[in-house]
């Protein structure tokens, strides 16, 4: 293998004479409006990463804490068992939920354009509303702590024991629907972070290019995706038999309690992988630059990175062995729970490979890249030893599994956390973290994590089970408890040595530089903080490691060069970003980025109030809640005049070879619309495993004295639903065409056959004489109804809009995106639709 | 201004938006990358949910899942999908091998793996090859206790 040197001094960066016209182009308002309009990247990014941190400092740490003071000596009562539980219930969540996942994304909002080399991300407006759900879905959670109604059935859950029976309050109404909000908003940067890696980037930045971090962030989007939406399917059970009497987890009525569990898990593990694998991208951001020698095995580790994206939802039930599960069942998990390990190891092995090959410099980012290294493979080992069904029996909800987990969250997360806010601290605020507290504050948590839990490992394995407030003293654990005590107060001046090192820096640190590391990625290449914009002139990329082996960043092809030059100076007056192929990243499309606007907060608004009305069973506010998340969303994407004509568009695609798309992008917009179908598909497949779950856990379906649905009201809705997709697609040809006529009317069409369908198939629901509330049976029934009449009423409110811009002359020939993202969304919800009702129709009469 | 289908704009022949997706290249290079891990879940889901349904449970209408179907079920599932896999890998070498031919053909004396590689899919076809080969031999792992418990 050739090792190549990295080259100094870094290579050529235009600004252009247009650099102040563009900050100022893309800079949010001042004061107070501009904080709540504000769309910026990295105003974004800066606030998630805050918001996690805050809410670390509020709950995670201090129960911590506590726990650890109440669990010192055996026989202690400073706390009480009550307050025990909530303490647990509380670390857990808010680490899980509101901390690790918030800084991540912040990071990516932050990071990507300017890693990328592009200006913006693609939904500068999705990117707020993702952080007020964020926000508000953890100060709804937090509020429990007011009304003295903390959650205290564990991060998971579990019912029976979070249902209404064994938890009649409204403390878990507080965790389903505090966290509802909070996952709505990490789905929604997650579909931001997709298509920003997929589809915004520098010129030359092939799929073969793209920095390790983009790779795990890709991943780690995709599989937030794939992870919340399940758990906001579960949430939705878990708060319908809570508040509205469903017996989905009352297996006296046909429900089952272990399908929270397999709702829960199918979230639940793979949330540990979302949280490592950013983390991973992170440590192969840092190694290489601090060791001065290229990534060794990249191939390997994008291989790895999607390997573990894809492995680590094909372990959820090891979180179950001892349920009762069969042992051919057993046995599927447990090698999916080993095999993963073997992507993990080609990255350890890359990792190790490059600090080998190069020359370490042991500055503080790289420290705690090395501490993730030895901690988390620590982690990693005693997760495949509990991977192994026999031993998982016996370590089973003991302290041995608590120590595995916070090696693995603590060595694999957190120190990687720190790592990249050591690294990329520079480029936001222009000023270097201090070193010497910096490692002081690495060798306090190193130290720290060690001593609080390793012991942990051994009194597990001596027998002592998790989740007790406390234990006597003839068990014999207590030294390792005291020895575990007397580590977290190793870890919290570590943590004040950091927060110390911020406050001081932002004070009176040492300026930065642009590129304080010798880092070989984009982003070292612009000034430290960055400009609004990021970049004035785009880069163009040859290399994996621009700024290592390119002499100039835009020098390349000739049309390319021209166009990234034709950018810098045009257009002026609106925020030009853009998109590019996915694989081969030549330039696909300019596009108008959405700039500040008020609307993604009224529509957080309007969703946190839906889920505090059914927090409180105030339900006729719910549709007031709903009204304002419809005009928030309405507002939000209510068309604005292009700000330039279609002539204009043509001159520079003319002179350019690229289109131009003033009133925004088709692209981007066609790749959010394809997520959100994929966002229905997966909440629609976690409601059908449900169903037919459900359906195995009853010898007889339907229950006794309920007959099978007749078919004949669902065909004739199903056939009404199928021919308004024809109808739309007919309304789209017609458009292409310029026949304005002609594509009104196939809208109000279509409208009109969804409109029946969908009245045909509720009169027939109504004279069921099955209620939702006597068995699972009819729980899961009139649920999977209530979802499918959602989908399509969301279809339908999006071709009522349509069919009111028609009229009113927005689309054209050439400016019609809209309608066929509405055409493909309506697709997807007739197919959703026909397989929905099909299973709960044609279902019973086959199995 | 678009042409009479809609999928081309006027100007420079270059495609609009709205025909991106039609990316054959694109989408190819993605089918071959995933190909393998979905073969793998693919595979997982249909074993899991076969033995839960066989193993589990108990009724009417579901006598058609008891042993020793969950079983044989897996063996045939794996074996598919394994093979399955193998086929992946197959393609994947073979748009390898074709991206290094047209460096070497190009350029002679270019060292495999290099930058030329990379611009022509080398990179993420031997990605796919990796991921196709991990997921033969996961298929394998999962399936392969189905060789000793019926249930």
């Amino acid at each position: 293998m050739s090792v190549d040197e990295p080259q100094t001094p870094g290579p050529k960066v235009e600004e252009p004479l247009t650099h102040d016209e563009l900050n100022k182009l893309f800079a949010d308002p001042k004061g107070l409006w501009g904080q709540l309009t504000g769309v910026q990247n990295d105003k974004l990014g800066k606030r998630l990463m805050l918001t996690g941190f805050f809410f670390l400092l509020l709950g995670g740490s201090v129960d911590s804490v506590l726990m650890r003071l109440q669990l010192a000596i055996p026989d202690n009562d400073f706390l009480s068992a009550e307050l025990y539980n909530e303490l647990f219930t509380n670390h857990g969540t808010v680490v899980m939920f509101l901390v690790i996942l918030p800084i991540f994304e912040g990071f990516a909002i932050m990071t990507l354009p300017l890693l990328l080399g592009t200006r913006e991300m693609p939904f500068p407006r999705l990117g707020a509303f993702s952080y007020w759900a964020v926000l508000f879905g953890g100060l709804l959670y937090y509020s429990s702590t007011l009304w003295k109604l903390v959650p205290n059935a564990g991060w998971f859950a579990y019912t029976p024991l979070s249902g209404p029976e064994y938890s009649p309050d409204l403390a878990l109404d507080f965790w389903v629907l505090g966290l509802g909000v909070a996952e709505v908003g990490a789905i929604a940067a997650a579909i931001e972070i997709i298509i920003g890696i997929l589809k915004m980037r520098a010129p030359g930045m092939t799929l073969s290019r793209i920095p390790l971090f983009a790779w795990a962030l890709l991943v780690f989007a995709f599989m937030i995706m794939f992870a919340f939406t399940p758990l906001i399917i579960a949430s939705l059970l878990l708060e319908l038999d809570r508040g509205f009497g469903t017996q989905f987890f009352n297996p006296d009525l046909g429900g089952s309690s272990l399908l929270w569990q397999h709702l829960f898990w199918i979230f639940g593990h793979p949330e540990v992988y979302i949280q490592f694998v950013p983390a991973a991208g992170v440590i192969s951001m840092i190694v290489p630059v601090f060791t001065r020698q290229r990534i060794v095995g990249y191939t390997w580790m994008v291989g790895a990175l999607v390997a573990i994206g894809f492995l680590s939802f094909g372990l959820w039930a090891h979180h179950m062995f001892a349920v009762g599960l069969p042992p051919l069942v057993l046995s599927f998990f447990a090698a999916a729970s080993m095999l993963i390990a073997i992507p993990a190891g080609v990255q350890f092995v890359g990792w190790l490979a490059t600090i080998w090959a190069g020359r370490p410099v042991f500055k503080t980012p790289f420290l705690f890249a090395i501490g993730f290294l030895v901690i988390f493979v620590i982690g990693g080992i005693t997760g495949v030893m509990v991977a192994a069904v026999p031993f998982d029996l016996q370590a089973h909800d003991s302290l041995f599994v608590v120590g595995h987990m916070h090696y693995v969250l603590i060595g694999g997360v957190a120190f990687p956390i720190f790592a990249g806010v050591y690294y990329w601290f520079p480029k936001f605020t222009g000023k270097l973290l201090d070193e010497r507290l910096g490692k002081l504050n690495f060798w306090l948590l190193f130290v720290g994590v060690n001593v609080t839990f390793f012991p942990m490992h051994i009194s597990g394995l001596l027998g002592m089970p998790r989740r007790i407030y406390t234990y006597g003293e003839d068990t014999g654990w207590g030294i390792y408890n005291l020895i575990s005590t007397l580590g977290v107060f190793i870890i919290v001046p570590g943590i004040a040595a950091f927060i110390w090192n911020v406050v001081r820096t932002l004070r009176r640190g040492e300026l930065a530089g642009n590129n304080p590391w010798g880092g070989d990625t984009l982003e070292w290449a612009v000034s430290s903080p960055p400009a609004e914009h990021g970049w004035s002139t785009l880069p163009i990329v040859r290399s994996r490691h621009p700024m290592w082996d390119q002499d100039d960043l835009h020098c390349g092809e000739e049309h390319l060069e021209k166009f990234v030059r034709g950018l810098a100076a045009w257009p002026l007056r609106w925020r030009a970003a853009v998109i590019v192929g996915t694989a081969d990243a030549r330039p696909q499309e300019v596009f108008r980025v959405a700039g500040p606007s008020i609307w993604p907060l009224v529509a957080a608004c309007g969703l946190v109030v839906i889920f505090i009305a059914e927090l409180v069973k105030w339900r006729w506010v719910i549709g007031l809640g709903l009204l304002g998340l419809i005009i928030g969303l309405v507002g939000w994407n209510w068309p604005e005049d292009p700000p330039m004509t279609e002539e204009e568009e043509d001159a520079f695609e003319q002179e350019h070879g690229v289109p131009v798309n003033a009133g925004g992008s088709v692209v981007v917009a066609t790749w959010a619309m394809g997520l959100l179908i994929l966002f229905v598909a997966i909440a629609f497949g976690s409601l059908l495993l449900s169903y037919f779950y459900l359906r195995l856990e009853n010898p007889v379906w339907p229950p006794p004295g309920i007959a099978d649905p007749p078919l004949l009201a669902a065909i004739v809705a199903a056939t009404l639903l199928a021919l308004s997709g024809r109808g739309v697609y007919a309304a789209l040809r017609r458009v292409r065409k310029g026949d304005q006529s002609g594509f009104v009317a196939s809208l109000v069409a279509t409208l009109l056959l969804a409109g029946a369908g969908v009245a045909v198939q509720w009169w027939d629901v109504a004279g069921f004489e099955f209620g939702g509330t006597q068995h699972a049976y009819g729980s899961i029934f009139y649920t999977l109804t209530g979802f499918l009449s959602v989908v399509a009423g969301a279809g339908m409110m999006m071709l009522a809009m349509a069919v009111y811009w028609a009229v009113r002359g927005t689309y054209t020939r050439r400016r019609h995106a809209t309608v066929a993202n509405i055409a493909r969304y309506w697709a997807a919800a007739v197919v959703v639709w026909a397989i929905g009702f099909g299973t709960l129709y044609v279902g019973p009469r086959l199995v | 201004m678009t042409d009479h289908e809609g999928w081309r704009t006027g100007v420079g022949g270059t495609p609009v938006a709205v025909d991106v997706s039609r990316d054959r290249p694109t989408r190819t290079t993605w089918v071959v990358l995933l190909g393998g891990p979905v073969t793998w879940i693919a595979h997982f889901m249909v074993v899991y949910l076969v033995a839960e349904a066989g193993c589990n449970t108990d009724g009417e209408g579901l006598r058609a899942f008891k042993p020793p179907v969950p079983a044989a079920v897996t063996l045939v599932a794996t074996a598919v999908a394994a093979l399955s896999c193998l086929w992946l890998a197959a393609w994947a070498y073979r748009r390898l091998v074709e991206a290094r031919e047209g460096v070497a053909a190009d350029n002679p004396g270019v060292v495999a793996g290099g930058h030329e590689e990379h611009e022509r899919g080398g990179t993420l076809a031997l990605v796919s090859l990796l991921l196709a080969l991990f997921s033969f031999v996961a298929v394998l792992f999962v399936g392969a206790p189905a060789l000793v418990f019926d249930c």
